[in-house]
């Protein structure tokens, strides 16, 4: 059955009080009935079987309808300021511009046009640069520099001039690699507009006004960079020269004008910024020349769809995962957000003194993961065929639903914005390839089987609060894949150890990839994973910076935030065939380890179940950190290195192997790290009766306890 | 190739290597469990089998409701729905995987591969 709704919370967490609003979209056909209702996640489903995901419905919100919603992808950028020429107008449009799939379809570089009326200048299906002029009574002139098709990736200068008194067109196309010009034309044409009144676009033609932004039509593919815009006649010193520094307020997505009325662009639809230009990575005192832009014609950064249910959370509603349910024509859609505990600095009101830290950036990382079937590499290491669930099967239908940060966007440039503000498919609580979120329920299910009094936070919280958030809390609970961090996470986590604080690292490649939230937009998730960039020119490695923070991106040990400083773990390997349990070490059986395994023989095997994979170690996991990354005393507790032989097709460490560690920290913080993505799956089987839930609550009890963890006087 | 790309994309190498038709014995151990652990040389054979480009790439397509595992053929375009192969809807993962196994052998070794094929001896 194909999913006949698809919807998205306009935020992913939200306090008591506040208020979150439920979006949602029918793909085709009619306006259709449904009804909402605020749940509790309890337990996640399983589409390859056939369980379905547990909730308590927490308040009904009655009948909704819901029809079709657009999406208009597409990155451009807009001048806040309309152009107003009344009479006679005479306008310059000129720009360099490095085109990264020309030929494909229509492309609009530039314009000052609405439905009727104005100037477009476009690169036309065969890659010509081109422009078409609106009379204003919907009749559009069109003329093409014909026979100059741009080449791909190359740098080029386009000036395009539309003069009303001599009812012409210059359009003028310079190959700024080989310093020269490539053609220029003048055209004559008829009929005119009268006047120009609309604001000035780069990277595609604007429809209609939406919330924020616009509808945009051809999106262009590729980088501008030298934009300049002159409205008016010179000669008679009636002129307005707009410019503006694609270069300055890298963090921002507004450009600063330099010059002119038009006022600053605003850029939608995450284009890059922090690129290079035509100058190359050209460096000025040091640092990169970063004087382009970099637009993509499939980026989403907001559906804008209007919300068909927004609730008030209830003052002193308990902190955990939730979701709006759906429920249409027989089908339940579940749309996950979480309440976090009360905005109440330096203090919980609830008490609780477990923090689940749900990681909230690794599911906008994976938001539409496409690679399993498009990369062959996921198939090989899953030892089986895809499968493709009822989300991956709606995907396939809808690419306009935007790209996780896996896929390449379709000029072949890797993906490094993400945006939660669309539907996130894989962030379903019974999601088919079990992973992430659907994972981090089992831990869920697994903290209120057990009665532990927690609440729910997430990377965005403790990026926003940092350490403050964490020091609430007693312990801090990892989710089952918190690869993605920022600086400011990776520091609170640090330091709250530090500071007395208990971490307990459930999950598999944990703390890999240095990301950056948007201040402006905080639904935006910035990477540069440079590493694995397929092309290592020059220009491409001099933008490993993030333009948010101006940081390094890439792989975090290599930012010199190791993952083993706040886990005692590194990434070790992937395979997703079949996982392996963990065996005890001779280490574990010293005495300040005997916590952690009362209950549990020297000699019994651990996690040899689980419903990923069968095994405690599964998917991804990490071995011990290297001993330059190693916390002192440190001790390897368990290891699972019984994996296939396919796995060494995704290694990342020597080590090929899942290794349990604990080490306590001077002051009375202390790290249990149990370094699987399927830990947290292992925990529910037989209802939570099983050595590994053991281990889980040996530990947390221990760390729950306010004397000193042993060794003795740390 | 880089290190990344000779990491990221293996089927480069596996696309090149030839399947032996006569290699009857790993399709029997294939089809005995499709889902359990393999021999070094299965593992080896599947490894090729499945670096097949996304432009004809087979896959499972999963219907919950009807509790069905369908084999259906990529195309490589972003938008375009999978085409469903004929009589290959079945009601358990394992046949699905089967019949993907079968036509990739098919495929590259031009050999068909028939009933008596599977029987162990055969």
């Amino acid at each position: 059955m194909i999913r006949p709704v698809s919807a998205y919370a306009d935020r992913i967490s939200v306090a008591s009080g506040e208020r979150i609003r439920c979006c949602a979209g029918t793909s085709t056909g009619p306006r259709r009935a449904a009804t909402a209702a605020v749940v509790r996640l309890r337990r996640p489903g399983n589409q390859l079987g056939q369980d379905r995901p547990d909730f308590d419905v927490v308040e009904e919100l009655g009948g909704v309808t819901l029809g079709p919603q657009a999406v208009y992808p597409g990155s451009y950028l807009v001048s806040e300021n309309p152009l107003q020429l009344a009479a006679a107008p005479r306008l310059v449009i000129e720009f360099n511009f490095f085109a990264t799939s020309p030929g494909e379809r229509c492309q609009v570089l530039a314009s000052c046009a609405d439905d009727h009326a104005g100037l477009v200048v476009l690169l036309d299906g065969e890659g010509c640069l081109a422009a078409r002029v609106g009379d204003g009574n919907g009749a559009w002139s069109n003329r093409v520099l014909a026979g100059y098709g741009v080449a791909e990736a190359r740098w080029y200068r386009a000036k395009v001039v539309y003069t009303h008194r001599a009812a012409s067109l210059r359009l003028g196309l310079y190959d700024l690699q080989a310093g020269e010009r490539v053609s220029e034309d003048v055209f004559s044409i008829s009929p005119l507009p009268s006047s120009l009144a609309a604001p000035v676009a780069f990277g595609a033609c604007l429809r209609d006004r939406l919330q924020r932004g616009w509808r945009c039509e051809e999106p262009f593919d590729g980088r501008l960079e030298y934009l300049e815009v002159v409205a008016g006649e010179p000669d008679q010193g009636d002129s307005s020269t707009a410019t503006w520094d694609l270069g300055a307020d890298l963090h921002s997505w507004t450009i600063p004008a330099t010059s002119g009325v038009l006022g600053s662009l605003v850029a939608y639809n995450l284009p890059r910024r922090a690129v290079c230009g035509s100058a190359g990575a050209a460096r000025d005192n040091g640092e990169p020349s970063y004087t382009a832009i970099h637009l993509f014609s499939d980026a989403l950064e907001d559906c804008q769809w209007q919300p068909c249910v927004e609730w008030r959370v209830p003052e002193n509603t308990a902190s955990g995962c939730y979701a709006f349910h759906l429920a249409l024509d027989g089908y339940d859609e579940l749309v996950p957000f979480t309440i976090r505990p009360a905005r109440t600095p330096g203090g919980t009101a609830t008490g609780a003194s477990v923090a689940l830290l749900l990681p909230t950036l690794t599911y906008m990382a994976y938001c539409n993961w496409r690679l399993p079937w498009e990369m062959p590499i996921q198939e090989m290491l899953s030892d089986r065929a895809v499968v493709l669930g009822s989300e991956e099967q709606y995907l396939l239908r809808h690419p306009e639903l935007g790209l996780s940060n896996y896929e390449h966007h379709r000029d072949g440039s890797d993906v490094c914005h993400v945006s939660w503000r669309r539907p996130n498919l894989n962030m379903r609580p019974g999601h088919c390839s079990m992973e992430g979120f659907t994972t981090d329920l089992h831990l869920v299910w697994w903290l209120n089987e057990q009665g532990y009094h927690y609440e729910v936070i997430t990377d965005h919280d403790l990026d926003a609060e940092g350490e403050a958030l964490l020091t609430r809390y007693r312990v801090v609970i990892s989710g089952s894949h918190p690869e993605y961090s920022t600086r400011r996470m990776w520091r609170a986590l640090r330091d709250y150890q530090h500071h007395g604080g208990r971490f307990m690292y459930l999950g598999g490649n944990g703390f890999f990839w240095h990301v950056a939230i948007s201040r402006q937009r905080p639904w935006i998730m910035e990477s540069r994973k440079w590493q694995v960039w397929e092309s290592s020119h020059p220009c491409l490695m001099a933008e490993s910076r993030m333009a948010e923070t101006g940081e390094e991106g890439g792989m975090m040990a290599a930012c010199g935030m190791p993952s083993g400083t706040i886990t005692g773990t590194t990434m070790s390997c992937q395979g997703f065939d079949h996982g392996a349990p963990f065996h005890r070490t001779p280490e574990s059986r010293a005495a300040d380890c005997q916590f952690i395994f009362d209950g549990v023989a020297a000699d019994e095997v651990i996690g040899d179940f689980g419903v990923i994979n069968g095994g405690a170690a599964a998917q991804e996991w990490d071995c011990i950190a290297d001993p330059e990354d190693l916390p002192a005393g440190a001790v390897r507790l368990a290891s699972a290195t019984e994996f296939s032989p396919v796995t060494r097709l995704g290694a990342v460490h020597a080590r090929i192997a899942a290794d349990m560690v604990y080490f306590s920290v001077p002051g009375g913080g202390a790290v249990f790290s149990a370094p699987s993505m399927s830990w947290c799956a292992s925990l529910t089987h037989r209802d939570g009766d099983n050595n590994v839930s053991r281990i889980t609550a040996n530990v947390l009890d221990r760390f729950l306890r306010r004397d000193p963890l042993p060794p003795e006087g740390v | 190739m880089s290190d990344v790309q000779e990491a990221m994309h293996p089927e480069l190498r596996y696309q090149k290597r030839p399947v032996d038709p006569s290699r009857l014995d790993l399709v029997r151990e294939f089809y005995a469990d499709p889902l359990g652990r393999r021999s070094p040389e299965l593992q080896e054979l599947l490894l090729t089998l499945r670096a097949e480009p996304i432009e004809r790439k087979l896959v499972i397509l999963r219907d919950q409701t009807a509790d069905t595992w369908e084999v259906a053929r990529l195309d490589g375009q972003r938008g375009t729905l999978p085409r469903r192969l004929p009589g290959c809807c079945f009601a358990c993962r394992e046949e699905a995987e089967r019949t993907i196994f079968r036509l990739r052998w098919e495929h590259c070794t031009g050999v068909a591969l028939t009933e008596p094929n599977l029987r162990p001896g055969g």
